[in-house]
């Protein structure tokens, strides 16, 4: 592989690579100590504006943090129209994602038939970067590729950002459609709910949050059990719930939907 | 991949004498004490890429850096000679500021 300057990042492709190279193990165990600081939400929140204004360092070092952390990919951006991205971006989140597998499907190396694609997830950091870049192909491979020679689960790819087949994508904007109108449901029979001293405004806000994230994460589990929903409800919010509360909680859902004649549920 | 490199002679023997006692290669050896210099190395390498050549330009005065090593380190001589000039490490470091600020020591 060419070893490319670090300021190449100016006016073309530049793989992380060569930043990481870069930088001293010093300088990034620091700012790893700093992130390490962050609650979830603050974490979030700085990883996105990071993304945003390119600062590729930052957003990976708050990515390795965001990976330990058990939060997928998938839930770090506010929307994941992320195809027409700049090409540095989307090689960075190529690399997130691929960081995540690695972390938490390492076992997944046996389902891949290729062996380039099995260094990537057990390899040597160095081996991983390598891979990447090789997957990358300099922005010329398309997502759906790489899910195809990864052999990428379903599940796999709902935790991704980036590495998403078309039917996964085309479920996710569904649920991004329909996820509007559900959302109108739950806040309209929520304002119908009478409040009390105990059920307050607060409290309605909150169970109007839970039920229609349950409803999100309901649609990102193919067989509907509760224990996956309450699981994938834990990584997108960080709240543990009972696999009895999320069969409880989606029943309500239902039934509002099912009381204006709608049934978003599958 | 196979660079040659040629060692002056009281380098050669320490070498070769650390290499005899710990069973190492010279080729790992040499690796092991060029890494810590790994990113000076890309530092001067950004530097010379963004200031174009020419005579009594930062890139010469960069090439110097290298030629005329020695007495102060890759990271001092670019301070010297350019002192509002932003490295790789300094922007990081901005961009880390910058993206947590002072709230992760605080509020945290």
């Amino acid at each position: 592989m060419s070893v490319m300057s670090a300021a190449g990042s100016v006016d073309g492709f530049a793989p992380l690579a060569s930043l990481l190279r870069a930088s001293a193990p010093d300088a990034l165990n620091e700012a790893r100590r700093r992130v390490a600081k962050l609650d979830r939400d603050s974490l979030i929140g700085r990883f996105r504006a990071a993304f945003a204004e390119g600062k590729r360092l930052v957003a990976f070092v708050m990515a390795e943090v965001l990976v330990e952390r058990g939060i997928p990919p998938s839930f770090w951006h506010e929307e994941l129209a992320l195809d027409s991205a700049a090409v540095n971006q989307r090689a960075d989140l190529l690399l997130f994602d691929l960081a995540w597998l690695r972390r938490w499907h390492r076992e997944h190396a046996n389902a891949v038939r290729y062996l380039r694609g099995k260094a990537l997830l057990t390899g040597s950091d160095t081996v991983f970067h390598r891979e990447a870049a090789f997957a990358f192909h300099q922005g010329k491979r398309p997502a759906w590729k790489i899910v195809g020679s990864l052999s990428l689960t379903e599940r796999q790819q709902w935790d991704a950002a980036y590495l998403r087949s078309a039917p996964i994508k085309k479920q996710a904007e569904i649920t991004r459609s329909y996820g509007k109108r559900v959302r109108l449901a739950l806040l309209d029979d929520s304002r119908r709910t009478r409040r009390t001293s105990t059920f307050g405004e607060a409290e309605a806000q909150a169970t109007l949050s839970r039920r229609y994230a349950l409803w999100c994460c309901a649609r990102m589990v193919k067989d509907a059990s509760p224990t996956k929903i309450a699981a994938r409800y834990y990584q997108m919010t960080g709240v543990q719930i009972s696999r009895q509360a999320v069969a409880n909680q989606l029943a309500k859902v239902r039934a509002v939907l099912r009381e204006r004649g709608d049934d978003f549920m599958a | 991949m196979t660079k040659r490199i040629t060692l002056n002679e009281d380098m050669a023997e320490i070498m070769a004498r650390i290499a005899t006692r710990t069973g190492m290669t010279i080729s790992v050896i040499t690796n092991h004490l060029l890494g810590s210099h790994l990113p000076e190395l890309h530092e001067l390498d950004t530097f010379l890429e963004v200031h174009p050549a020419g005579a009594g330009s930062l890139h010469e005065q960069g090439v110097n850096l290298m030629q005329s090593y020695g007495p102060e380190s890759i990271m001092e001589g670019i301070a010297r000679i350019a002192p509002h000039y932003q490295t790789l490490a300094a922007r990081f470091e901005h961009e880390m500021d910058e993206a947590i600020g002072s709230t992760a020591s605080g509020r945290q």
